[in-house]
């Protein structure tokens, strides 16, 4: 194992230790408010200082984090399975099936996603389950084509022929051998996209139009110190920097995961 | 050539109609219907039952969806998408003004991220796991990393705030364009420094670099006739790509700057329910989009003869 | 008639690091080529033929350690630095690879890939290498009209004749050539063979022909090298070697050409990654004695011949 993939693990545990235990870490009430100590800066009592309203940015931040980090989870989670039932299907059922369900989605990708995404976030007026709804809504369709896409090709494959000629039943080894193959670039493919989820929810609840306040979330938080950039840069450079973070471990991860799986050995040696 | 053009253009139809029908309903995803959001915009209070029904009547809404949505296609295609509910301005003209500004602040971002990523990309891959390389990785990664928006915050704090030499916001003067010019443009580098990387490296690797190398060709060469020309297809590709999605794309950027582009017009239109703006908007960048797409479809035939434009059946990717 | 000679290899040692340990895919390689003559080195798949020819001109990978003396025309090249050297590769030593699908530019158009060897070498006009490429095109037998096609517009068999076009744009005087005809159909095989032969002729080449195919050594060949597992085994002139091999390894590879259908050398390839104490086809050799596990054998020179065996004694 290298180091960067053992950087990356470290990285993804910390951040799954603060994603999922946030509240134990956490020195305060991320919701108290105390304007006796508002906007102050770095101090014992606040490792990271106070926001507009005294609340602990330290506390803030743990829960912020979770905020964008299960929604990228759970909108990666969504997209991957609409996508693998959607892709999978219309593979297999080729035909007049396939070529409905390939139109459908050529649709959906012929929108710019995040003018699409703005959009249902903006009819369906600015929340955390909304932003949700709307980026799995104007997601899933890239992951159907790439399932498809691998179905089709393993679904070609020689051994299928060979396995099918041997005398076994076609359904059942499509089953067996097809499916395990769309695993690994399913999950790379995800895994690629948390980071880019991550990024889009920020970026949305920046401009207002993701999770409102007072729930802590990053871009959110980013959002509201705008006011403050003069007096208390700390409120926007802390949140961003965990972005950073965040973004960071996973960029890495899947940078050292695809290393991994694809070793650089392989073209080494072919002479 | 022309035979596919004319082909994808007729394929534009139906996704045209279907894209556009979508758009349409898009209202209709709300929980609340159109009168109410509407009226409560101009009277800035829940609107009566009369009132409601009044209004229904007055736009139409009373009709069913199909006849609702023929009325607004047929004004449509005759440059006419209807009025902003918060301020009155045609939404066509907001597109085009908005358009504009996006464009500038776009394109001008992209060509410097292409002047950053091409020099430092390809002698990245030409010294591959050299000190460079490795530092120019590592860059590129933590860069990534960084959301525009706040790239662009830092830039404030370091030139509008500590330094006072640059504006934070604005649109009028040339001095404007530069902050939210670098941020999105720094910003686009670091991705491109990594696809440039990969690009060259990949057909480094191939078997007719060898065969120029052999011909007695200098590395220069090698690389300018033969490693770059072919890992521009990719290059392009994206970069492509990247230019469609300034619809949008920026918003972060454009919100943080208050820059008058698609994005943050687009973004203010959702926040505050600005119908017409909503359908106009996602109507004209969907056929913008589409079209582009196919500009760089031809584009790239142009750069690979091997892309067969018989054998494709005219999908475009997003 | 004493025979001019063009190239010399001695004691070339090939290793590969890689990060899992070196391979060594050449170990004291010595052989000679003759102005005029076609040598042809023969082995099974991963016997490392292709990498000593590749070794020549320097078109390894850049894990390639590559140690020994190469002389050619006398002056050892071997120590030359890259700008020196690139006088030399294409000008003077071309070579011709096998799948010339992959080693042609996809996106040029072919004659420009023809001109451009040209240019490259001699100082010319484009409108001069143009002629010249075209007269290349004809020389093997290509229509002319193809100038502006691009490689994935040919079949297999043009493919190589655009190679080989490339090849001798500078009329070199040794051609290296990697399996040629490998990866085409028999028919096509036989005539990019018998172009070779036409064009060796016409112009005096030498010819360094890595090839697995022994139908092949026996059409072209003037003298063989018998390569295996980094060794070289055999060298002989071709008559001499299809009438009597003398290295076990060689007459185990005649015997398949005689039995293609039934007969196979038993055992496989070693891996590379292993360095040998003993002989390394001893596991595979029906000519062993206790004495080839432990001790390795030299090569030893009989007339013309040189073996590499302790069981083939000079009489």
């Amino acid at each position: 194992m290298d180091n960067h993939l053992k950087t990356g693990l470290v990285l993804i545990l910390v951040l799954a230790a603060i994603v999922f235990a946030g509240p134990l870490i956490a020195p305060y009430d991320p919701f108290e408010v105390d304007m006796s100590v508002r906007l102050q800066g770095i101090s014992l009592a606040h490792t990271m200082g106070t926001d507009q309203l005294g609340r602990d940015l330290f506390s803030r931040l743990i829960y912020a984090t979770g905020t964008s980090v299960k929604i990228s989870l759970v909108v990666v989670a969504a997209s991957m399975t609409i996508g693998f039932i959607f892709g999978s299907v219309a593979a297999f059922l080729g035909g007049a099936v396939d070529e409905f369900l390939m139109r459908i989605i050529d649709v959906f990708m012929a929108f710019p996603t995040k003018i699409f995404t703005i959009a249902i976030a903006g009819v369906l007026g600015a929340s955390a389950f909304n932003i949700t709804l709307a980026l799995i809504f104007t997601s899933w369709a890239s992951y159907a084509r790439m399932v498809r896409g691998c179905v089709l090709t393993a679904k070609q494959l020689p051994f299928i022929d060979a396995s099918v000629a041997l005398g076994a039943n076609r359904h059942y080894t499509i089953v067996k051998h097809v499916l395990p193959s769309v695993f690994q670039p399913l999950s790379t493919f995800a895994f690629q996209r948390i980071a880019h989820t991550m990024m889009a929810i920020v970026g949305l609840s920046f401009i207002g139009l993701g999770v409102q306040p007072p729930t802590p979330e990053l871009g959110a938080m980013i959002n509201e110190s705008k006011n403050f950039m003069t007096t208390a840069p700390h409120l926007f450079i802390f949140p961003g920097l965990l972005i950073s973070y965040v973004v960071f471990s996973f960029n890495i991860l899947d940078d050292s995961l695809r290393d991994y799986w694809d070793p650089r050995i392989k073209s080494e040696l072919v002479l | 050539m022309l035979k596919y053009i004319f082909r994808r253009l007729l394929y534009l139809i139906p996704v045209m109609i279907i894209t556009s029908f979508i758009a349409y309903m898009l209202v209709y995803l709300s929980p609340s219907s159109p009168a109410q959001i509407i009226l409560k915009a101009r009277y800035t209070s829940e609107p009566t039952q009369e009132q409601v029904e009044d209004f229904n009547e007055e736009y139409g809404f009373d009709k069913p969806i199909l006849v609702q949505y023929t009325t607004w296609l047929n004004k449509a295609m005759h440059g006419d998408l209807g009025k902003s509910l918060t301020d009155g301005s045609d939404v066509w003209e907001d597109f085009i003004y908005s358009f504009k500004a996006s464009a500038k602040l776009y394109f001008s971002s992209q060509i410097l991220a292409l002047f950053i990523a091409l020099p430092i990309g390809v002698y990245s891959a030409f010294k591959a796991n050299s000190l460079f390389d490795r530092f120019s990785r590592a860059y590129s990664l933590v860069g990534i990393s960084l959301p525009d928006f706040w790239l662009g915050m830092i830039l404030v704090y370091i030139f509008s705030i500590t330094l006072n030499i640059l504006p934070s916001f604005g649109y009028t003067s040339p001095k404007n364009l530069i902050l939210p010019m670098l941020a999105l443009g720094l910003s686009s580098s670091f991705s491109l420094i990594r696809l440039v990387r990969t690009s060259v490296l990949e057909v480094l690797h191939l078997n007719y670099i060898r065969t120029a190398r052999s011909k007695g060709l200098s590395e220069g060469q090698i690389m300018m006739k033969h490693a770059l020309r072919n890992a521009m297809i990719p290059i392009v590709t994206v970069l492509g790509i990247h230019l469609t999605h300034f619809i949008g794309g920026a918003v972060a950027v454009e919100s943080m700057f208050a820059w008058p582009g698609l994005g943050n017009f687009f973004a203010k239109a959702a926040g505050s329910q600005d119908i017409p703006v909503i359908q106009g908007f996602v109507l004209l960048s969907a056929i913008f989009f589409i079209i582009a797409n196919l500009i760089i479809d031809i584009i790239c035939k142009q750069l690979d003869p091997r892309i067969d434009f018989h054998n494709e059946s005219g999908k475009n990717n997003g | 008639m004493k025979k001019e000679k063009l190239l010399e290899v001695e004691q070339l040692n090939i290793k590969f690091t890689t990060s899992i340990g070196d391979v060594n895919v050449s170990d004291d390689i010595n052989f000679t080529l003759n102005k005029g003559e076609t040598f042809c080195i023969v082995g099974e798949s991963g016997c490392g033929k292709s990498v000593v020819a590749l070794s020549l001109t320097r078109l390894l990978p850049e894990n390639a350690v590559i140690n020994g003396l190469v002389k050619f025309e006398g002056h050892p090249i071997s120590g030359l630095d890259e700008k020196a050297f690139a006088k030399i590769r294409g000008q003077k030593i071309a070579t011709i690879f096998e799948q010339p699908m992959s080693c042609i530019n996809p996106v040029m158009r072919i004659g420009d890939q023809i001109a451009e060897t040209y240019r490259a070498n001699f100082n010319c006009s484009k409108k001069e290498a143009k002629l010249q490429a075209i007269k290349k095109l004809e020389e093997v037998k290509m229509p002319v009209n193809r100038y502006n096609a691009y490689p994935h517009e040919l079949s297999g068999g043009m493919q190589q004749r655009v190679m080989i076009a490339i090849a001798l744009a500078c009329n070199p005087q040794l051609l290296i050539a990697d399996e040629p005809t490998t990866s085409l159909d028999v028919t096509v095989q036989y005539q990019i063979l018998e172009l070779l032969q036409e064009l060796k002729e016409k112009y005096h080449m030498t010819i360094l022909m890595i090839t697995h195919d022994m139908g092949v050594v026996h059409d072209m060949a003037d003298r063989i090298g018998v390569m295996y597992a980094g060794n070289m085994m055999e060298i002989s002139e071709r008559e001499d070697f299809f009438k009597k091999p003398l290295h076990p390894y060689a007459v185990e590879l005649l015997n398949v050409v005689k039995d293609p259908c039934h007969y196979t050398i038993p055992g496989a390839v070693p891996n590379l990654m292993e360095t040998f104490t003993g002989c390394p086809f001893e596991p595979r050799c029906n000519k062993k004695t206790a004495l080839c596990k432990t001790n390795k054998p030299e090569s030893v020179v009989m007339g013309e011949r040189i073996v590499r065996c302790l069981n083939v004694v000079p009489n």
